[in-house]
């Protein structure tokens, strides 16, 4: 798997967008977050969303994505992300039915593990109605970029003091709430994240002619670019 | 003397968050939350359908303002609606106290 940190990742998600738009191949990674970083939506109010000061005292980076969607804790040891990248035209037509399809390559992933899993719409997939996953989709260009995690493990508490919600209300009371309503692979199977990584990879090439590849050297070099000249920036992250 | 106001909803499914600023005319309406818009950057143009309107307009107004320009420029709405966008202003404008 792939580890990139917080502007690097959203960069390369755009510069292999980029390619594909210009007849490059169709590509899914899958990638890890270090150092561990919050991401928030393409409509978020950054201030409204997320404690800077205790990222910075973490050294959790923080970033805005290009997809829609809520803000999300990235810890490197607590989930999986994973991109696909593609031709628009390869998915079918209506958002929800597209975040179902895509998704159902993670339901086969996680079916490997022998976990029992299930699409909720609009973007989400749960085991035994508790979040397990969450996904994001842009479509730009005649180019569809979904991306999304995998919870491996969750430290709920640290999440919380990353995120704004107020500090009073971080109760013991909120956070069986949010363990109510969210699992982890290790809540359901003892496996490894790299079981975990073999599984989902299985779950998205299974009968599909593929192989592993590289970044070429442009999409590595447009990466960079993008990560400086956008992700990395304060009007891009505090647009809103 | 400029109001300010902010109020949230889960109407849709997501949560919007709207915050306004308004005299006796809505001067600027920023939408945020974790709902999905397609194509993402029609939402500021969304945003501007609200500037100069009277700031007591009727909320079945806005919502048709925002239902007509989605369906004119096949904008896609995912977790919000017009309704909760309109409902969601006029609950702003109520919240809203003089802005310092």
């Amino acid at each position: 798997m792939q580890v990139d940190n917080a502007f690097m990742a959203m960069g390369i998600d755009e510069a292999i967008s980029e390619a594909v738009a210009n007849g490059g191949q169709p590509t899914i990674r899958f990638w890890r977050w270090n150092p561990s970083a919050v991401s928030i939506g393409y409509f978020q109010g950054m201030e409204d969303e997320v404690d800077l000061a205790r990222c910075k005292e973490l050294g959790v980076n923080v970033v805005r994505r290009r997809t829609g969607g809520g803000a999300v804790y990235h810890d490197y040891n607590g989930e999986i992300t994973y991109s696909i990248i593609a031709k628009e035209g390869l998915f079918p037509k209506g958002i929800i039915e597209s975040y179902h399809a895509i998704c159902q390559h993670i339901i086969d992933g996680l079916a490997n593990l022998g976990i029992r899993s299930e699409f909720k719409p609009i973007n989400d997939i749960i085991v035994a109605g508790k979040k397990i996953s969450g996904n994001a989709q842009t479509r730009r260009n005649g180019v569809l970029l979904q991306h999304g995690t995998i919870l491996y493990d969750l430290d709920v508490k640290k999440m919380f003091s990353l995120l704004k919600v107020s500090k009073e209300k971080i109760s013991d009371k909120m956070i069986a709430a949010v363990e109510e309503r969210v699992t982890r692979i290790l809540n359901q199977k003892q496996v490894s994240m790299d079981e975990t990584y073999q599984a989902l990879l299985k779950g998205f090439t299974n009968g599909k002619n593929w192989k592993f590849g590289e970044l070429t050297e442009e999409e590595l070099k447009r990466a960079k670019e993008l990560a400086k000249s956008r992700y990395e920036t304060k009007e891009w992250n505090f647009m809103r | 003397m400029v109001m300010f106001g902010v109020a949230e909803s889960k109407e849709g499914g997501k949560l919007l968050r709207v915050k306004v600023d308004y005299d006796s005319r809505i001067n600027n309406v920023k939408l945020t939350g974790d709902f999905f818009v397609h194509p993402e950057d029609e939402m500021f143009k969304v945003e501007k359908l609200f500037e100069r309107l009277p700031f007591d307009e009727k909320e079945e107004k806005l919502a048709l303002l925002v239902r007509s320009y989605c369906t004119k420029y096949n904008v896609q709405l995912i977790g919000v609606t017009p309704e909760a966008i309109a409902a969601t202003i006029r609950k702003a404008i109520a919240n809203g106290e003089a802005d310092e």
